[in-house]
């Protein structure tokens, strides 16, 4: 009786203790669960797309232009300009957030690609807008992994310690734990990354639709999925901007050892294409190459591929003290001196007329909308009112040597909404998004592709000419609303036209000045080298002093020191990887 | 009167007994009293006497020196601080004080058999009649995984039967002086440095020497030279302390009760207006015995705290240099809307834009809150001798409920501040603070949190013939709750035991747990953990009844056997993968920036985080561990003993994901797993002494323990090296890593040819020369080896205890020998760039121990390295009570009264200039440390 009484309480204590210990039902999208959740599933594709930097001031942007010769960092000891000087550090490389953004989001896309997960997924009821929208997300998880690898190749790209001209690792699978073998994982070579690149765009053209925008009339909008609520995502015309870019990158001196004139022609190609679809197509929704671009019009039709909206503080790092900023990064006395004349030849040049007393004065339109210099003024875009007077020579405001002021006693003007002012009661902030691909790229893309073709001047191969490209640039009105250099007349882009060396170089310059702080020169200056030549890259860059008087003259800064053509791959990848190959000159970032 | 004296000297004795280390009974688990020479393990226990001689509020604190082998480290001297670890977490340790129990630094409070969070409860000792300190296997062992890392097991007070009515009334009032703050550079001192510094680094040099020379004046409003002394403004160096304690307990013959209660206040080194501490706990428990084999016992304990606090730290007196702006500007009436009569004064005070706070401001402006927490803990529990049936069975039963509520509310106004500029002696325009004030109170925050516990044990006793067997099987389940959970968090333990010894000569004990936890998945919930002890007393034995005048006590002890550690407070759902949704950004024309032709469709896209992937097979981690322990008592006066230890951590749970490199897109998303295994092992030496010599008599009890080096990494998920000198596995886990520093620079030349961290440019003469460990000819992170250990190589504790007829003085010291401190870790030793303050060892060591001055941070000089390290040992007189005793022992009232004179904290010694070697953030950005002396009167009826 009693020994019942024992096994009794017992057994019921057994079963109470099975469910006891059970955690509450926490609701959680898990292993088990997640495939029966379309959202989910498309949740990889967005992810991808967040992953995508939306603010210009990042180390791969304008944080690349200072380790260039475009731009300084106020702050000493900032990681890209020790990494600049010759004194890169293996636990702070500056391009590490690529690698490791880039790989994350290769693995979403191949989450979505795996087994046609995404495309076999049911989003939307009505059965025609579910199939557009399968179809443009499959060609969204292409065409982002050609993107990512795409810019990991870009920035990794290189040349091993044997010479041997490498890409990165290609990812087309997902990652699991357990088949997961960093000790047999290696770099794929240049040419096979290409390829995959070009292959997945080919994949993505498939299935994406034309383009991103609303057309007047257009049926085949009618769909609640396409047309302009998907702007911000990939389209056809993106892609082939893309394939110019990638065939451009191949194209480059430092990629194509053998001189593979094809590679341009490609791109040239790819280019031209999206310039015609610009100009013919997008004439409707208001496109005017000749217009004034603003870089707070994050709708414009001149963008090609944009990425996330945001409000970022861009001002604070640009603005002196004085105007409620700290000068974090600031613009080169040689940018500036990159600028021409307003009549369009360099102020080398002895036709310019340049003054070397009176620098700011008779430039190119362009000069004055992107950087601040001594006595330039920030106006506000709305009603012309002065908010502020810029005062660099020594002794005043902001002059270098201040407390939070540029060393080079200049201004970064561009990007920098005109509309905010820190004394306000209630100060706005413009909004922005980062162009992966617009415009004006394009034009130069086209540009440089297309006179290493054929003549400059020739326009049957491609329905456009590389001159034309370039006039294009010079001609059209500025973000301030000046006009531009070669409205009227342009006898330098004429004179250099004739000859493909000196477009070359005249494209080179134009490359500089027009896409200045959006991250292109650092890369552009490694893909024109050879390998052995770092003549480019290493050089000293200047500032300027103006004295209370008035007169004016440059002091050198800093002085670049790379040890090669090729950025170091994050060292604890190297660490983890047996066989993963560093680029030559970083032998120790290991 | 020989008598009188005969019976002090018999209490003196027995009070002096009771602070030594064993006790008659040792208060086991889960009301099992085991004679404590029979049990095989260390029986540490702590008699609330001794734990009464010291005078600090908080019960942790006066563990020290108390226990061998138990450190109590301070960390700053504030005495209201979180539990670690969120509220509801039962670690005895919290951001105040740090243990260290045979190895392991986190010890779990058990209180009446059932883990509680300490913090909660903040027992004083009038609450509570003994104290055990768990650190060996078995013991460990018999209270279930919550006690693996080692426990405190505290009993409180219930009264006892057939016992008149006893009451103490305690009065104690004194004050506590801030004991060391590190000093900062007063105004003209900070402006003699930022000139040298700016001028070094080519920037025009600010303070013009006029500004200087007005700085002696020292004038707080001037705007052209102002210079403000924060300290005396904004700290007091002293303030009070009181304390008033209640107990009373009686019992009849079927009936006992105990009722504690004491209230306590302090005050606070911030000058804010009512800036203090109360603290207010209580404790009653009433025991009934129903008929012959019952007993039920009831039971409360409750804590109620109040925090005034205002809303500017303490140590912001120091975050702004004196001379950064004028204090105020200027005062005006403010006047009364109707009647346009004056109601009060508003002072306008400066900032600067480098400098846009001013915390005098905000400390005279700012508002105040309070935080309240308030406990109960409920207790029923129901004891049944079930001789009835079984001769020698018992059982006890109990359930236990406790809930805590803690609210901060106040106002967090601002006060009105123009920027000045002091170097175009200029005000300008208003800045940020404008002001305003809160029109009433608000809560800022508050937390719940909730306990639900119950557990029932039969137990059997057996003796006869000199053997006696004692068995026993506990069921235990919990159930803890917190705000900010997601779930629950729930336990399920089986623990049995059994142990024989016979005729007190030998022992042996086994126990065994089965435990469950909710942190794993069904099916590898449950887990299987046994253990075992011996015990021989030699002094016992009938060959050495000879040696017994000599040696009255030789005991050999072993203990050994695997526990379990769930970690209960970490995350749950470990073992699930968990994928996550959030908004992304949106697609489609912004209507926020520029124009859009037709269609304006936007899609807010959701994005997939994968948080998690899944590892169903997630369990238990588990602690293996050996005890040997040697005992000694030489002429019944002198103890020795010795205590080795080992430990070995297994399967220890650890994020996996982040052994594969980035490139498999796996960053962001984590796998957990039992991967990683400890080790540790060390000696305890312990000796005491205690003697009476006619009036006189003296104790005096020393420990010592080794931890060689604290723990070692066994096995690691993540160690990949490319140098020999990186690894990590196998290397203590308190090593510090950094550069080792060789020189410095001292010619030009140097600077060319020898290796560095930063270009060259940046480089001057008296900047740190590191040694290039790999030969590749560049510093950087690859050079990092092991430079020295945190881990002291000796803890060590002293007490003393003088007795002269009725006087009587105790001493208690404890401190570390040997260890490495780190102090680039510390802001003050690091600091001085840009236009921040200077601390004193910047003024004066800049140069030597300080490396050059420079305006921007020059990393290459602050870099972790051996220039930093230096020796952490430090020895403190924690306690010193003299205290003077009237007994009346015919007296109708009052029975006794006690008069103690109480000094905490009083002086040590270290090695360290500037700062307190116990925490070198004690004054900088923890709280100080605090002396205090107190005198005190108690009263017993």
């Amino acid at each position: 009786m009693k020994k019942n009484i024992l096994y009794i309480s017992a057994a019921f204590l057994a079963l109470n203790s099975c469910s006891f210990l059970d955690p509450l039902e926490n609701g959680s999208y898990n292993e088990d669960n997640y495939r029966e959740y379309p959202k989910i599933i498309r949740g990889f594709v967005d992810k991808a797309y967040n992953l995508r930097p939306s603010t210009y001031y990042a180390n791969e942007f304008i944080g690349s232009d200072a380790a260039a010769d475009n731009a300084v960092y106020r702050v000493q000891n900032e990681g890209m300009r020790l990494f600049s000087l010759g004194g890169g550090n293996i636990s702070s490389n500056p391009f590490s957030s690529v690698w490791t953004r880039s790989y994350e989001a290769i693995n979403y896309c191949n989450l979505f690609l795996k087994d046609n997960l995404g495309l076999n997924t049911h989003y939307l009821l009505d059965a025609e807008s579910d199939m557009a929208l399968r179809r443009s997300l499959q060609g969204d998880a292409y065409a982002l992994r050609a993107w990512y690898h795409y810019d990991l190749l870009r920035v990794f790209g290189g040349m091993d310690e044997n010479g041997e001209l490498l890409g990165v690792p290609i990812m087309t699978v997902p990652s699991r734990i357990e088949d997961a073998d960093p000790a047999s994982v290696s770099r794929a070579s240049f040419d096979d990354t290409v390829r995959q690149i070009l292959e997945d765009c080919d994949s993505a053209y498939a299935y994406l639709p034309l383009n991103n925008r609303d057309y007047p009339g257009d049926k085949s909008y009618a769909t609640p999925v396409l047309g302009s609520v998907r702007y911000r995502c990939f389209d056809q015309v993106a892609i082939d901007g893309l394939r110019a870019m990638t065939w451009l990158l191949w194209a480059s001196p430092a990629f194509n050892p053998e001189g593979d004139k094809e590679r341009y022609r490609n791109a040239a190609f790819y280019a031209s294409r999206v310039i015609r679809h610009k100009l013919d197509k997008e004439s409707q929704l208001g496109f005017d190459p000749m217009a004034a671009f603003n870089w707070g019009d994050i709708n414009s039709p001149e963008i090609v591929l944009p990425t996330n909206v945001g409000t970022s503080a861009i001002e604070d790092k640009f603005y002196p003290q004085g105007f409620g900023g700290d000068a974090f990064l600031v613009p080169t006395q040689d940018l500036v001196d990159a600028f021409p004349m307003a009549n369009g030849y360099p102020i080398s040049d002895p036709r310019s007329g340049y003054d070397p007393a009176r620098p700011y004065e008779g430039r190119d339109p362009r000069f004055y909308a992107t950087i601040y210099y001594d006595g330039a003024q920030i106006i506000r875009n709305t009603n012309s009112e002065v908010m502020y007077i810029f005062e660099t020579s020594s002794g005043s405001k902001d002059a270098p040597g201040q407390v939070s002021t540029s060393p080079s006693g200049y201004y970064v003007k561009k990007f920098t909404y005109r509309g905010y002012n820190p004394y306000d009661a209630s100060p706005i902030r413009g909004y922005r998004s980062v162009s992966l691909m617009r415009w004006e790229q394009m034009c130069l893309i086209f540009a440089e592709a297309a006179c290493n073709v054929g003549s400059p001047l020739q326009s049957s191969e491609f329905g456009l000419s590389a001159r034309d490209a370039l006039a294009y640039l010079r001609s059209r009105t500025t973000s301030d609303g000046m006009s531009g250099l070669g409205k009227d007349s342009d006898p330098y882009l004429n004179e250099c036209a004739a000859s493909s060396e000196r477009f070359m170089e005249l494209v080179r310059n134009e490359w500089r000045i027009v896409t200045c702080f959006e991250g292109t020169r650092y890369f552009n200056l490694r893909r024109w080298s050879r390998p052995e030549d770092l003549s480019s890259l290493n050089v000293a860059v200047h500032g300027a002093v103006v004295s209370p008087d008035g007169s004016f003259r440059t002091v050198e800064l800093e002085k670049r020191d790379f040890p090669s053509l090729w950025n170091p791959l994050p060292s604890s990848e190297i660490r983890k990887c047996a066989k993963l190959q560093q680029n030559a000159g970083w032998d120790n970032w290991k | 009167m020989k008598k009188i004296y005969f019976i002090l000297c018999i209490f003196l004795a027995a009070s002096v007994a009771a602070a030594a280390q064993q006790k008659d009974t040792l208060a086991m688990s889960f009301a099992r009293d085991i004679p404590s020479e029979l049990s095989t393990g260390a029986g540490r226990c702590v008699s609330p006497e001794s734990l009464e001689s010291s005078v600090t509020s908080d019960l942790r604190n006066r563990l020290t020196a108390l226990v061998p082998g138990l450190e109590v480290k301070e960390n700053g001297g504030s005495m209201f601080s979180a539990a670690t670890g969120g509220l509801n977490n039962y670690a005895l340790g919290s951001g105040a004080y740090s243990f260290y129990l045979k190895g392991f630094s986190t010890m779990y409070c058990i209180v009446d058999d059932v883990p509680l969070p300490f913090n909660q409860l903040l027992l004083d000792p009038n609450q509570i009649e003994s104290v055990t300190v768990l650190g060996d296997a078995l013991d460990k062992a018999k209270y279930g995984p919550i006690a693996s890392y080692g426990a405190i097991s505290i009993r409180t007070r219930k009264g006892s039967y057939n016992s008149p009515l006893r009451i103490n009334v305690d009065v104690e009032s004194g004050v506590s002086m801030i004991s060391g703050l590190p000093e900062w550079v007063d105004g003209k001192n900070y402006a003699l440095l930022n000139n040298q510094a700016r001028t070094e680094a080519g920037l025009t040099p600010l303070y013009t020497s006029s500004m200087l020379e007005e700085f002696e004046k020292m004038d707080h409003n001037s705007l052209t030279a102002p210079n403000v002394d924060y300290k005396s403004l904004m700290l007091r160096q002293v303030y009070p302390t009181s304390r008033i304690s209640f107990d009373a307990s009686a019992g009849s013959r079927n009936l006992r009760f105990n009722i504690s209660a004491n209230a306590v206040h302090t005050g606070d080194i911030v000058r804010t207006e009512g800036q203090d501490y109360n603290k207010l706990n209580l404790s009653a428990s009433i025991s009934a015995r129903l008929g012959q084999y019952v007993e039920a016992t009831a039971g409360f304990k409750g804590l109620l705290s109040y925090r005034n606090k205002g809303n500017v730290s303490w140590y912001a007196y120091r975050q702004v240099p004196a001379v950064a702006y004028p204090l105020t500007l200027d005062s005006y009436e403010i006047e009364d809307e109707e009647s346009y009569n004056a109601t009060g004064s508003k002072t306008v005070y400066g900032v600067s834009k480098t400098f846009p706070n001013n915390y005098y401001a905000k400390m005279r402006e700012g508002g105040t809150y309070t935080t309240r927490n308030r406990s109960g803990f409920f207790d029923l529990s129901l004891d049944v001798d079930w001789s009835w049936l079984l001769k020698g069975l018992r059982s006890h039963t109990a359930l236990e409920y406790s809930s805590f509520l803690s609210t901060t509310i106040g106002k967090n106004n601002d006060y009105l501040a123009y920027y000045c500029d002091p170097f175009t002696a200029s005000i300008n325009e208003l800045s940020d603070h404008t002001g305003s004030t809160q029109t009433s109170r608000n809560m800022s925050s508050s937390a719940t949190a909730q306990n639900l516990a119950f557990h029932h044990s039969f137990d059997y006793l057996w003796q006869g013939a000199g053997h006696r067997v004692d068995a026993g099987l506990t069921y235990y389940m919990s159930n803890s709750a917190q705000t900010g959970d997601s779930n629950y968090q729930k336990q399920m333990y089986l623990l049995g035991n059994a142990a024989w010894s016979y005729m007190g000569r030998y022992s042996v004990e086994f126990a065994a747990q089965y435990a469950g936890s909710s942190r794993f998945k069904k099916g590898s919930r449950f887990a299987f953990f046994p253990t075992a002890g011996l015990k021989w007393n030699l002094h016992n034995e009938a060959f050495m009844a000879d040696a017994r005048k000599v040696l009255s006590r030789f005991s050999i002890r072993a203990q050994g056997g695997e526990i379990g550690t769930s970690d209960i407070f970490g995350s749950q759902y470990l073992y699930q993968a968990s994928y996550k949704v959030a908004n992304g950004m949106t697609y489609g024309p912004s209507i926020n920036g520029g124009e859009w032709w037709f269609g304006t469709n936007t899609h807010t896209s959701v994005v997939t985080d994968i948080e998690r992937l899944a590892n169903t097979e997630l369990s238990w981690a588990r602690i293996q561990q050996a005890d040997l322990g040697l005992d000694l008592q030489l002429f019944g006066c002198l103890d020795l003993g010795a205590e080795y230890y080992w430990w070995r951590r297994k399967g220890i749970i650890v994020d996996v994901a982040s052994v594969l490199p980035y490139l498999y897109g796996l960053n962001g998303t984590a796998i957990y797993a039992n991967y990683e295994a400890r080790t540790a092992q060390g000696l305890n030496l312990y000796a005491s002494f205690h003697r009476r010599f006619g009036d006189f008599s003296l104790a005096a009890g020393c420990s010592l323990s080794f931890g060689f080096g604290d723990q070692y990494y066994t096995l690691l998920a993540d160690d990949s090296y490319s140098y020999d000198y990186q690894r990590k596995t196998g290397t203590s886990t308190s090593s510090i890593w950094g550069y080792r520093c060789i020189g410095k620079y001292e010619s030009q030349e140097q600077i060319d040819n020898l290796p560095s961290y930063v270009p060259k440019s940046e480089l001057r003469i008296g900047d740190l020369i590191y040694e290039d460990m790999n030969q590749d000819g560049n510093i950087d992170a690859n050079d990092r080896s092991i430079i020295g250990n945190a881990a002291p190589k000796m803890r060590y504790s002293i007490n003393l205890s003088f007795a002269w007829r009725s006087l009587e003085l105790r001493l208690t010291g404890s401190g570390r020998a040997g260890g490495d401190l780190n102090l680039s870790s510390s802001g003050y030793f690091t600091g001085g760039s840009g236009m921040g303050n200077y601390s004193a060892f910047v003024l004066d060591e800049k140069g030597g121990a300080y490396p050059r001055l420079s305006y921007d941070v020059l990393i290459n000089n602050f870099l972790q390295s051996d220039f930093w390290l230096r020796n952490a040992s430090w020895f403190k007189l924690q306690s010193v009570d003299l205290s003077y005793r009237f007994d009346f022992p015919r007296a109708k009232s009052i029975k006794g009264l006690k008069l103690n004179l109480r000094g905490d904290n009083l002086f040590g010694f270290d090695k360290l200039g500037y700062v307190d070697a116990e925490d070198i953030d004690a004054g900088v950005s923890s709280y100080p440390f605090m002396r205090t002396v107190t005198m005190g009167v108690k009263l017993m009826f």
